[in-house]
């Protein structure tokens, strides 16, 4: 769509509010129909040449003096006005259109677009963009994350213990019987040509109260665990504006 | 054409108008996203003509894959842990888990061969075992391979010229 050029659309708009500036609604529907009938016949004359403007044909209703004129040319000839009048319209007839300007605005090289499309509406537009941040969740920057990087999945590692001091001091009992009488061994004993050994339970040594600790770290082999202090999913970093005023 | 010209410059009321329409349109077809944190999408009564639904309550946003397409969601999940372990060796007693729950199931008792410790083939050793599985005390775990909250899918473009 083909519509004015953004400075052109701005001098339309002041001009359509200063038809209502200070006016009551019967003051304003005079205006307008002065800017209505006044306006066609002036800008049907397409004048290019603002000296040949016939003042009065539109009046600034914000001075109700200052004749509104009309210029069209080339965006190179716009440019080469150097001092651009305030009270003039421009029609830049190769102008871009004002949405493009305003969408290069809003999307400069950075900007990210979402949506559930299957295509970013705006590359048909203009720009280039590119599909970003596949299977990750946006997530703010901050001082260890710069926007546009990455971060990997990641949560607090699992150390799980399991202790038995709950008994106090105890003993652990070795199975087995003496098989002599005579001579009692502790264990496996040779004596010439006979092994003795012991057939009934006998007690160790008392250790005393103690505990046994099961630590289990890197839970399940997966790095997953043990890969970040707070609960991260996959992410791409961006930066998050809120507009406060 | 050039709204300069003729009738148009009485359309141009509606024009101007229509033009920021025709570039929000632009900005915001079906399917956009809209974010803020105001309590209605300011977009609704801006637009003409076009609805806007909350969607992704409760989820963050993630971007598509060649596995989730946008628009659909991710219910949350977290790799299971899974493990087990077993009780000393007791000689020559049936050992069983008493008590298993949660995430704890018992895995029965190990062993009953013959002892390299016992003296005759009478004596057998045997081990309780514990299996444990996050998953059975929560299905969060076991639901993902990775750390997934619960998600909406979006397709995410980054301009880059």
């Amino acid at each position: 769509m083909k519509v004015l050029s953004t400075e052109g659309l701005t001098k339309l708009i002041d001009l359509i509010k200063s038809s209502f500036i200070s006016n009551e609604d019967t003051q304003a529907t005079v205006a307008v129909d002065a800017v209505e009938t006044t306006a066609v016949d002036a800008v049907e004359t397409n004048v290019a040449d603002e000296s040949s403007l016939t003042v009065g044909s539109v009046i600034n209703q914000r001075d109700n003096t200052t004749a509104i004129k009309t210029w069209t040319g080339t965006l190179a000839q716009y440019n080469a006005i150097a001092t651009k009048d305030n009270n003039t319209l421009y029609n830049i007839t190769d102008d871009v259109n004002m949405s493009q300007t305003l969408l290069e605005t809003l999307y400069p090289v950075g900007a990210i677009y979402i949506g559930t499309m299957v295509s970013c509406p705006l590359a048909a537009l203009f720009g280039t963009w590119t599909k970003i941040g596949d299977g990750r969740v946006l997530q703010n920057s901050d001082s260890n994350h710069a926007a546009g990087t990455t971060i990997e999945a990641g949560l607090p590692n699992h150390t799980h213990s399991a202790s038995s001091n709950e008994t106090g001091a105890h003993t652990h009992t070795v199975g087995g019987s003496d098989s002599t009488t005579t001579n009692p061994r502790d264990g496996f004993d040779l004596e010439g040509n006979n092994l003795y050994y012991r057939t009934t339970n006998i007690n160790t040594s008392s250790a005393g109260k103690h505990s046994h600790t099961i630590t289990v770290g890197n839970v399940n082999n997966n790095n997953i665990y043990g890969n970040s202090t707070t609960v991260q999913p996959p992410a791409f970093v961006v930066n998050i504006w809120q507009r406060t005023a | 054409m050039s709204i300069y010209k003729g009738t148009d410059m009485l359309a141009g009321v509606p024009n101007i108008s229509g033009a920021i329409n025709a570039t929000l349109e632009a900005i915001y077809p079906v399917g956009s996203i809209y974010i803020g944190t105001q309590s209605t999408c300011p977009l609704a009564t801006i637009i003409s003509g076009s609805t806007w639904v909350k969607v992704s309550e409760g989820r963050v946003l993630q971007g598509s894959d060649s596995s989730h397409n946008a628009g659909t969601t991710i219910a949350a999940g977290l790799p299971n842990i899974t493990g087990s372990m077993s009780s000393p060796k007791q000689l020559n007693a049936n050992y069983n888990l008493s008590t298993a729950t949660g995430a704890f199931s018992s895995g029965g008792q190990h062993g009953g061969s013959n002892s390299i410790i016992g003296p005759s083939s009478s004596n057998a050793t045997y081990q309780a075992l514990a299996n444990f599985s996050a998953q059975s005390s929560n299905s969060i775990y076991g639901n993902s391979s990775t750390v997934q909250p619960p998600a909406y899918v979006v397709n995410i473009w980054e301009r880059t010229a």
